[in-house]
């Protein structure tokens, strides 16, 4: 398989505050990471963990503070510009709020059909919008209303339908369905899976629902503190996690059987506080199992014997 | 298998006279436009010690409800028809300042969102010592005392520190388990807890739910929990109220929910959660639920629903008994096989 999107040593840290008290968030931290083509990559962890900025790093809505990031073999634009531009025909981002990514002031039609004129992609534009409407499952109706008139499934099926008019490679889908009701929530990753599976999309499915990240994606990787600390199959990371932060995580997955209840197995502590970057492992104060070297040096991903990827001294070395 | 009327069971802990709270009849709506209820004829109980789930997605009234236990309606609305009663007594008909003491001493709340409920100019010792007073008659350093034991009884590390901290000063999970301190702070017999955990990421949910459960046996304290996520109420439930459109449309044992829902809505949304193997279809409730307060003919859910007959579309199906469940439904799924 070939890498669509290849990110080595990224970092994107952020200073904040004033010349005396600065403080610096490593947003993401020497993040290495391959987005192969036509797959789904789903991005876990709890609010803070660097998965947004990590989403918006990727398709160059934000420039890096280290490291570098290719697509295709070719290095991301970046900033303004005509490549830049471009680039947007390739890339393109699903937000989680509709109604602060669609303009409130055009109709759902004409902001599809801007697009297309925009990169030059279709002769008859609005029929080409009516088409895209009808791929998410909206008639021409909805084209012709405002972002207020439409519920909040249609609003994110009325974005996903913008993104679409580009035919773009890589998307990035950030909490796509998490203020969704359930029922709508459901219609709309089913869409997500149709469109898979029509256009071959390459994308990047950010979420804090578990489930829903496992049943959409082909892979998994688990953000902790702004660095990837595993990073599997979907399935296996869900069903045998392996590092300790991963399965806290899943442990507090609640059981749809109340006949199993799980017992009380919590991990200790808060999320933590973007600001206070541990040394060593930044997990290890939440750790049942930090040793000693844990609080000294930060581990690095290594590759195991199911050829998952996981940073945690605790497990064994790289398989030989 | 058949519909099978049966009598009102009185096994567990639906019986009437053990009740501690009882809603019947509840009925809300807006001030404007009083023929147009968002919530319409809402009946439960609540025993003691008991955990009642309600599970609804947004606009089917599972707040209102809650709002109007505690007669915390917005202004612009009105509870039309229905009672509620604690231990008896008919608390909508309490002139405020009454309402207020029962508020807080009776029946604790929480609700989604700690930081927009805390003050945040006020810190949180302040915030636990004024309910301590307003509540139980306790001053300065007796107040300051117990505000500290309810902040290590809901398990906020260091209490006594904490106490000169503001709300933005404390994590999400941190303001939450204060929002509960002070729920506690009255000693209340039950508990209103309104998306306890839906703005907290999961790990702390987990530690959220395990603190109710611990409050629950160790205060014998009635909960109400009011959620839209099937986990929560798994976890946190032991008899679960379903709501569409302002109805109740189910109410059944928790297990016996989960095992096998009748109501054609309650077994739509459970198909909904993606399944923790494989990757078959959702297939998903087609269209969305009705806008709030929409003129509604019939049953609500009736547009919604593969089994609608005619007569769906016409009256709306009353709250029947099934056994040990209720459901508003003429044709609802088969139950499980009794043995």
């Amino acid at each position: 398989m070939t890498a669509a999107v290849r990110a080595e040593g990224l970092s994107r840290h952020f200073r904040l505050g004033s010349w005396a008290r600065r403080r610096v968030v490593h947003a993401v931290d020497d993040v290495d990471l391959d987005i192969h083509s036509g797959e789904m990559l789903g991005i876990v962890g709890e609010s803070g963990c660097g998965k947004s900025t990590l989403g918006r790093l990727l398709i160059g809505l934000d420039r890096p503070t280290g490291g570098r990031i290719t697509i295709d073999g070719a290095p991301l634009p970046t900033g303004v510009g005509p490549a830049f531009r471009r680039s947007r025909k390739q890339l393109q981002y699903v937000f989680q709020d509709p109604l602060s990514a669609l303009n409130p002031r055009l109709t759902i039609g004409f902001q599809i059909e801007e697009v297309l004129r925009v990169h030059r992609l279709a002769r008859q534009p609005a029929t080409r919008a009516i088409a895209l409407l009808d791929a998410v499952g909206l008639g021409p109706e909805h084209g012709e209303r405002y972002v207020h008139q439409l519920s909040g499934g249609q609003r994110q099926r009325a974005l996903v339908a913008r993104t679409l008019a580009v035919e773009p490679g890589l998307v990035i889908f950030d909490e796509p369905v998490s203020a969704l009701d359930l029922s709508v929530q459901a219609q709309m990753i089913d869409l997500i899976a149709m469109l898979r599976r029509r256009l071959g999309l390459t994308g990047v499915f950010i979420s804090h629902d578990l489930r829903v990240v496992r049943y959409v994606s082909d892979r998994i990787a688990v953000m902790y503190l702004g660095r990837i600390v595993e990073i599997g199959a979907a399935d296996e990371v869900f069903h045998q996690p392996l590092h300790p932060y991963t399965q806290a995580l899943l442990g507090a997955l609640l059981s749809l059987d109340p006949e199993r209840r799980r017992g009380p197995r919590r991990l200790l502590g808060d999320p933590p506080d973007p600001f206070e970057h541990p040394p060593g492992c930044s997990f290890h104060p939440r750790c049942p199992q930090a040793a000693e070297v844990c609080r000294r040096t930060t581990p690095g991903l290594s590759r195991l014997a199911d050829g998952r990827l996981a940073a945690c001294h605790a497990l064994p070395g790289p398989a030989a | 298998m058949s519909l099978t009327h049966v009598a009102p069971a009185s096994a567990g802990s639906s019986g009437a006279a053990a009740s501690l709270l009882a809603v019947e009849g509840l009925t809300i709506a807006p001030r404007a436009a009083s023929d147009r209820p968002l919530v319409a004829d809402v009946a439960f109980t609540l025993g003691r010690g008991e955990a009642l789930g309600v599970v609804g997605e947004s606009g089917c009234g599972k707040s209102l409800t809650c709002l109007a236990i505690t007669g915390l309606l917005p202004r612009a609305l009105l509870r039309t028809a229905g009672r509620v009663a604690l231990e008896g007594t008919r608390i909508e008909r309490l002139a405020p300042d009454a309402l207020a003491v029962v508020r807080g001493r009776r029946i604790g709340m929480i609700f989604q969102d700690p930081v927009a409920s805390l003050n945040p100019v006020r810190t949180i010792g302040a915030f636990l010592t004024s309910l301590l007073r307003r509540h139980r008659g306790l001053q300065g350093e007796a107040a300051r005392r117990e505000a500290v034991r309810l902040l290590d009884a809901v398990g906020v590390a260091a209490a006594r520190t904490r106490l000169r901290l503001y709300p933005h000063e404390l994590s999400g999970g941190q303001n939450q388990r204060v929002m509960i301190a002070g729920a506690l702070a009255g000693e209340p017999d039950v508990l209103l807890a309104d998306e306890p955990t839906t703005a907290l990421d999961v790990t702390t949910q987990a530690q959220i739910l395990d603190l109710l459960a611990d409050l629950r046996a160790t205060r014998g304290m009635a909960l109400v929990v009011v959620s839209h996520d099937f986990g929560v109420i798994a976890a946190a439930a032991d008899r679960v109220v379903v709501m569409y459109a302002g109805r109740v449309v189910e109410e059944a044992p928790v297990a016996d929910l989960f095992r096998a829902p009748r109501h054609p809505y309650t077994a739509g949304l459970m198909a909904s959660v993606p399944p923790e193997t494989g990757r078959a279809p959702l297939r998903p409730l087609l269209g969305q639920p009705p806008h709030t307060g929409a003129a509604v003919v019939g049953c609500a859910f009736a547009p919604r629903c593969v089994r609608a007959s005619d007569a769906c579309r016409e009256t709306t199906p009353a709250l029947v008994q099934l056994g040990r469940r209720r459901v508003a439904c003429r044709h609802p799924l088969p139950g499980e096989r009794v043995s």
